[in-house]
Parts: C-alpha cells; structure tokens; sequence
C-alpha cells in the first residue's frame, strides 16, 4: 500500500513557504527535545507542530494536510481534556459539513469500539443528532440517498478517530438481498461464497482538520496494519467538497473509482481516472500518474454541494492545475439516481475481477490494477426490456410479436447510443436475449451464464448468438452483405433481425450487436425500433442506420425459414433488377422513334436514354425512397461530416481567447473529457456517435452562441476537424480554440 | 471482309465480355442501391467532388451502373452501354490513381463493405475490366463490319443483331436502313 505522499490543497500551495518555515521550525523543536530529553520530548515536539497546524485551521487558515507533518495515528485514544476537545469539534464539524454536503436524511451513530468485520453495521446504536459520547472512537453515518427508491440500500460513512485529530474512515453500502441476484463469477467459473457479497467498503484513511476552514485534508495513513482491508480490495475512496483524496488498490498504484465515491456522496463526479485502449477497443482504467498527487475542491456554501473540483500536479518544484472537473448533483446523471451498486473482488493470484452490482459494471484487475471493463451496465436495461415485453404479451397485443413498441417515447439521447465508439462484451448476448423476449421466449436471465455465449475477448461471435436463439427455441441464419431490404422480409416473417455494427477499415475498431425489432408504429415507413442496451428501445430511420450497420446480420424467427426463403433474402436486389429490365425495355421500344425524329445516331440516342433513364430513376429515388438521400438529410450530412476533408478544416476561423457566452465543445476523447476539461463545456469527440451528435446539436441550438471547439493543445488538430463537421451539420457560428486545454491552464492564475 | 467463321466467333466472344461486364455492373448497382450510404461515404472519401454534388453524382452513378450493366447482361441498348462503361470505367481507373498518388487510404467503393484499400491491385482490376471493355466495343465493330450497308453483302446477320425483327432483310443493298433494337 502506497504511502501518502506530499499533498496538500491550493490554498496550501501558496503558502508553501509558510509551510517550509513550519517544518523548520518543527524540525527546530524536535532537535531541541531530543537533546534535552530523548523521547519524551520528541512527542511534546510533536503535538506543538499539530497544534500549529490546527491554530492555523481554526483562525480560518487553510489546514495544510501534509501528512509527513502529522504523527502516526495511535490505536490508543488520547483521553486528555485538550484531545476530547478537539474530538468534539472535529463531530460537530463532520456531522454539520458531512450533512450539508450530502443533503440527504441521515442518523448519526457511534461505537464503543472499533471493529472492522461484516456485523459492523448491525451493531450499532444511534445517537441524537449532534451529540455522541466524548470519547467516542467512531462516528457511522448512515444515510439514504435515494431514499425515495426502496430498491436501494444504505450507505454507512464511517469515522475513526485516534488521538484526537487523526481520522480513519471508511464506507459501507448494503444492498437488499432481494433486490438483486448475485452473477457468478466470469473469470474463476465457479460461484464461490465469496465472490458475492451484499456490500462493499471503501476504506479511507487520513486526516481530518477541524476547524471553520472550508478544507479538510484526508491523507494515507501511515502504514499501520490496523487500516488494511481484509477483503483484498484496498480501494480508497472519497470526496465530500472538503477532502483531498486518493484510491488505491493494495498491490498497485493508485487508481481512481470516482464514479463509486459518487454515489456513496450523493453527488456526481466526473470520472477523474484517467483511461487509455489496450487495443482491443476495450477500456482500461490506468493507474493514477505519479504526478497527479493534489486536488482542490471548490464548495457552494449555499447549498452544501461541491460545485467543482480541480487536479493539481507537481513539476519542476511547482505546483500546476491541471484540469478542472465541474460537478452536477445526482439528479444530473441520468441513470444513476436509484441504482444500487456493490463491488465484489475474487482473488487469484494474477487476475482479480471487481463486479459493481446493481449497475452491473464489471472491471478486471491484473496486478492490482484495472485492465478492463468487462460490462457496462446493460442488465438493468434488458431486465426492464423484459418486463415491458412480458406485459405487453400478457395483455395479449404482442400477435407479432413485437408488442411493446415505444415509438418516439424513449428517443432521449443518451451517450452510449447505438453508435457508440465502444462495446460491452455481453452485447450479443444481450441482442439475443433481447431477440428473445420480443418474439415472446422468456429466459432466466439472472441465472442465465453469459460467458457460455461468449467465444472471444471482443465478445460474441454469430455462432454464439445463434447457438442461444436455438436453446430458447428460435431459429436464426446469417446474412452477409445484406441491406436496408432484408428489414421487409424480417417484418413479413415477423420476426427480429440483429445487426452487426463492425468497422470498414477506415473508422475505428467497433464490432457490436443490436436488435432490429420491427417497424415503427405510426411513424413513416422509413422507421425501425431498435434496441441497443443499455438504451432502451427506440425509434430512428432506417437511413441513419444504414450509415453504420456492416450489413451482417442475424434474422431470427421463431418458425424455421425455408432454403428458399434465405435465397429470396440474400437476393433481395432481385426487385431493382426487375425494374430496371422492365425500365429498358421501354427504352428500347422508344430509341428507333426517337432516333428516327431527332435524326440522331443510333448509339447517341441509346446513350441519352440510358443516362437520362438513370438520371430519372435517380431522382425518382432520391425524393420517394424512405431510405432516399432526398427524405434523409441528417443521414447524408452526417455522412459528409464524416468524410470531411483536411483542407476544410484548415479553413475553420480560430480564436486565441474565450468570450463570455461562447459555447465550449471539447474534442477530445470522453475519457480525456471526464478527467477534466474546460468549465462549462460538453464532450463531442472526433469520432462522435450519433447520440452524442445529438446531444451536442440540441445544446447548441438551444444556447443559441457561438461554438467554440477546442482539445488539448494548438498542435491538436481535432478541434478544426470538429468544427468543421458541426459547420457541415449546420451550426454557422462555430470557431477553433486554438490554444486548447494546455494553452488554457497556462493563462490560469497559479 | 471479315471471314464469316472468324466474325462468328468474334461476336460471340464480345458477348460473352458484355455479359460478364454487364453482370459486375449490375452487381455493384444493387450492392450500392441496398445500402446507398455507404456508397456515398466511399464517393466522399475520394475528395474530388463537393458536398451536394457528391450526393447527386452518388445517387445517379448507382442508377447508371444499374441500367448500364442490365442493358448489357440483357443484350439490350449494348453499343451505348458499352460506350458508357467504357468512360465509366475510365474515370474510375483515373480517380483511383490520383487517390493513391495522393495517399489517401480509402475503400474504392466498388462492392460494399467489405474491402481492402485502394493499391495498384484495385487499379489493375478496373484497368482489366476497362480492357475488356475497349476489346467488346472492338469485337462490336467488327460484327458492324459485317452487316449490310458496310459493302459487303455476304455478311450473315450476327445471332444476336436481331435484324429479323425489324423486317429488314440482309443483303437488300438499302442505303438508309432502320436500325435493329439491339444495334443501338
């Protein structure tokens, strides 16, 4: 376990001489007691530095949360008058600063001593609000969040204290365990008894500073065996707009795992982690860089809530803000409000997995670090796509099979559309099972092992999708090379089709599965539903679907379709043929006419006739087509903005500075984006979805400003890319930052 | 004068060339008409035309394409048709060697998703295509050669000229004769 290491907060940074003179002068101290009196005298030396620290804190000084500056925390309490003091303004300060932060129905409790095993949390006894014994060893909050949802547990904050100013804390979530049935474990193959667990903790050791300051530094610990955790996950955790924090696991570097801290606060944070691809398009959530070691909270006092958060880093014996991070609340973050979530660690000894439960996340751990997202969260969504389909067929209005449509209802643009940029590895698992429930087969899909179905590290293959349509009793076939007509012969079957969304070799690695599960009630005959988990069912036009999908596909029935049958579908551009004979023919009558009138050569006649034939058709398709370039603007501009060339974005304006009402658009990745961007700003990545496409447009529109497009330097040329992408989907006013983040956060105040 | 066996087989052989340039038209037509936004996103890439016009000329190559190449599987219109790839193809082959002389890596656009970048490989496919076209509107030429009116009188009516549907009969010596449907 890493030890702290020099830290602090941004008020603290600009007193660092103040600092270096105390440490001076604690050194000074020291010296002195250890040449009058050896030990004794050292720990006299001692308390004067903490108390120079907390004097500090008190007179509205920033406390300076340098853990090297503070003692050890000893198991045993300090009992004198000045310690109980000290301990009771640090309870009034946690319960009054933890209560308004969080904003939500809370109890204080207090123990009598400290345990740390699983009947922790049954074993307390409350305690009046504000008041708790004086020589109390921990303070547990429990708090409910989400009170209004009875789906979700509790969350226990708790608080040690050891001789009188150091602080030890740690969390704990309990889950219902009716709410959620365990997932066997994916790596081990087995469900052993400890691989699920009905809560997590998140350990978080440190420092409190009492006092009136608005900042509280929580650091490491320093090495005492008593703060490991036995779990094997040695997580650290936490944030509540007064704490400088760090998370780590116990074998590896420091990792970060806001989204967890997140909830457990009530408040969002952006993920701060930072994120890289290990080339398989999978995620990977990389150790905290060295040099990331500081963050500065800044806090609404009028409501209690963090309102944003800023990283710091030290280089070349300074200090530099690195990013910004802007904070929303709960409410904010669509999805997570009510959502329960667990961490579940099974130990090997070179790969671990952690399971976020309840949002079904689930990341892979070598080493101690997190090498993979393995499931992003899609369960819920089919669990609800289940019970939708299951209510519509119990009311008897699925005679096609593709009850429950939601046409138009559920079109809220949400990231992670279909088009999205990465892909869980259970998505065609998810597409089948999905399959499944809309053509009225109804399977177990808690107890359901979706690693049986699951071939390769990039998820499953067609063979796997079919092999769990048949033991649900369906019949599926691929298509290769298939089109927008082979959607006519899946409604006429009255079945369902899942799309393959692979890459063409100049985009980005994608391969994903989707469900086609009909046309789109009352909408235009251009319309398809498709499911893409975790988006719920959804309604969008066919041409924007063709702009993606590979053209591979699983149609699945539930009767078995006949060998000729598949011919008809794999021949579906017999139709266009057809026309196109018939189309000829009459040319051909007409060419002698025309050649005799006109006095044309043959072959000119017949060549005006062909190109003036397939200019008509042209036409004629383009206007009355569902899928014609005509009917389907935003599919062909999204087209263009796609293809857009590099000399269109070297003519894009750029601007070296940010007016007040400019729009900021931040083009680099999300991953990038969530460890900090500009304030106010949204993410479009270069290689935007089209739900984050969407997004970005509506917010455009309705702000009505210019957009200002930037990434993370001048050298940067995706922001030119993106601006001229959205300039090409019709946003007139945009313009490049130039500068970018790194030009930003030179200019900042330091 | 042409050797009636010799011309026979010459037809035949720029027939069987028409076929096979017809059905690779009408293949790629279709693959481009079932998923049209693909074809749009490969016209794009090749960064030679602007927005809107990329839209139009995408749109109207897959119609022609279609026309061209079931005018020329059907043995219908096929001199023109012929004309048409032949300048078709030609362009093709040209864009092709500016994008690799310009580095782009793209897909030649050609039939649907799955391919691999544009190479010399991709170009001599449409090069061969292009020959093979140059040598069916030769091998057209020369069953012209044979027909009345080119002065030579002894010329048999090629299989599929089809002179017999229009009434006129070879070897009548008329100056100003109609043409036959699949002459055009």
């Amino acid at each position: 376990m890493p030890v702290g290491r020099h830290r602090g907060t941004q008020a603290e940074l600009g007193r660092r001489g103040l600092r270096e003179n105390m440490n001076k002068r604690t050194w000074l101290i020291l010296g002195c007691g250890f040449l009058l009196i050896a030990a004794g005298c050292s720990r006299t030396a001692e308390k004067s530095a903490e108390g120079a620290d907390l004097a500090a804190a008190r007179g509205g000084e920033v406390p300076t949360g340098h853990v090297a500056d503070h003692p050890a925390p000893s198991p045993d309490a300090d009992q004198s008058p000045e310690a109980i003091a000290r301990t009771r303004q640090l309870e009034e300060y946690l319960i009054g600063q933890i209560a308004r932060t969080w904003n939500s129905k809370f109890s204080i409790e207090c123990f009598e001593e400290l345990k740390r095993d699983e009947n922790q949390v049954t074993t307390r006894h409350t305690v009046a609000y504000g008041k708790s014994e004086a020589d109390f060893h921990c303070v547990t909050m429990w708090l409910d969040p989400y009170n209004k949802n009875p789906k979700v547990g509790e969350i226990t904050a708790e608080f040690f204290v050891a001789n009188g100013q150091a602080l030890v804390a740690s969390q704990t979530t309990r889950i219902p365990s009716n709410y959620y049935q365990g997932v066997p474990s994916i790596e081990s193959g087995e469900d052993p008894p400890y691989a699920i667990h009905d809560y997590f903790r998140l350990p978080m050791c440190g420092v409190f500073a009492p006092g009136g300051g608005d900042r509280v530094s929580i650091t490491d610990p320093p090495g005492s065996p008593r703060y490991t955790v036995e779990d094997g996950l040695d997580l650290l955790s936490w944030s509540n707009g007064r704490t400088e924090v760090r998370y780590w696991f116990e074998r590896g570097e420091p990792v970060q795992l806001v989204r967890v801290a997140a909830q457990a606060t009530g408040e969002r944070l952006q993920f701060s982690g930072k994120y890289d691809s290990n080339g398989e398009g999978v995620l990977v959530m990389a150790p905290f860089e060295e040099s990331f070691d500081l963050r500065e909270f800044q806090f609404d006092p009028e409501d209690g809530r963090i309102t944003s958060f800023s990283s710091w880093y030290e280089k070349d014996g300074g200090f530099h803000r690195w990013a910004i991070h802007r904070i929303s609340r709960v409410a904010d973050w669509p999805g997570l409000e009510g959502q329960p979530f667990e961490l579940t660690v099974v130990q090997k000894p070179e790969l671990d997995k952690v399971v976020v439960k309840g949002s079904h996340e689930e990341y892979v751990l070598r080493n101690g670090r997190i090498v993979r997202l393995v499931d992003d969260g899609a369960r819920n969504e089919l669990l609800r796509i289940r019970d939708r389909y299951r209510q519509a067929n119990a009311k008897g209005t699925a005679e096609t099979g593709q009850a429950g449509s939601v046409a138009g209802e559920n079109h809220d643009i949400i990231l992670d559309s279909y088009l999205r940029k990465s892909s869980s590895r259970h998505c065609g698992v998810y597409a089948a099972l999905v399959a499944c429930e809309s053509l009225g087969r109804e399977v177990e899909i808690e107890t359901l092992e979706f690693d049986r179905y699951v071939s390769s590290l990039k998820g499953s293959s067609a063979e796997d999708v079919i092999r769990l349509l048949k033991e649900n009793g369906l019949h599926g076939f691929v298509v290769g090379q298939a089109d927008g007509r082979l959607f006519r012969w899946v409604n006429r079957w009255k079945g369902v089709a899942i799309l393959h969304f692979g890459s063409s070799f100049q985009a980005e690695q994608v391969a994903h599965w989707a469900v086609y599960t009909g046309p789109a009630e009352g909408e235009g005959d251009g319309d398809a539903r498709v499911v893409d988990l975790p988006r719920p069912e959804e309604t969008i036009s066919i041409a924007e679907l063709l702009t993606d999908w590979d053209g591979t596909a699983i149609v699945v029935t539930r009767q078995p379709v006949t060998g000729f049958q598949r011919f008809l579908v794999r021949t579906g551009a017999v139709f266009d043929l057809s026309i196109a004979s018939v189309a000829l023919l009459g040319a051909v009558m007409v060419a002698p006419i025309l050649s005799r009138k006109t006095r044309w050569s043959a072959a000119g006649t017949s060549v005006t006739l062909l190109v003036g034939l397939s200019w008509l058709a042209s036409q004629f398709w383009t206007y009355t087509s569902p899928v014609g370039f005509g009917r389907n603007p935003f599919a062909t501009d999204l087209i263009e903005a796609r293809t857009i060339p590099k000399r269109a974005t070297e003519r894009m304006p750029k601007v070296t500075g940010i007016a007040a009402g400019d729009l900021l658009i931040d083009a680099r990745t999300p991953a990038d984006f969530h460890a900090g961007h500009l304030p106010g700003a949204v993410n479009l990545p270069i290689d935007f979805s089209v739900g984050e496409l969407e997004t970005v447009l509506a917010v455009v529109e309705k702000s009505g400003k210019r957009a200002l497009v930037y990434c993370s330097s001048e050298d940067c040329g995706w922001a030119s890319v993106v601006a001229a992408k959205l300039k090409v989907l019709g946003v007139n006013e945009v313009a490049v930052y130039e500068p970018g983040v790194r030009g930003y956060l030179q200019g900042m105040p330091r | 004068m042409i050797p009636a066996r010799k011309e026979h087989v010459c037809c035949l052989f720029g027939r069987v060339i028409e076929m096979v340039i017809g059905v690779v038209f009408a293949y790629s037509a279709t693959i481009h008409l079932g998923n049209p936004y693909l074809f749009l996103e490969a016209v794009r890439r090749y960064d030679l035309l602007p927005g809107s016009t990329a839209v139009v000329i995408a749109s109207w190559l897959m119609f022609l394409a279609l026309f061209v190449g079931v005018s020329l599987a059907l043995g219908l219109l096929r001199e023109a048709a012929l004309r048409i790839v032949f300048l078709l193809l030609a362009v093709f082959c040209v864009a092709q060697v500016v994008t690799l002389s310009r580095g782009l890596v793209i897909g030649c656009g050609c039939f649907g998703v799955d391919e691999n970048p544009i190479s010399w490989w991709t170009v001599g496919r449409t090069g061969a295509l292009w020959a093979m076209t140059c040598v069916a509107i030769r091998m057209k030429t020369v069953d012209r050669q044979g027909e009345p009116g080119e002065g030579a009188g002894q010329g048999q009516p090629s299989s599929e000229s089809g002179n017999s549907r229009t009434g006129d009969e070879p070897g009548t010596g008329k100056d100003k004769r109609v043409p036959a449907l699949t002459d055009y």
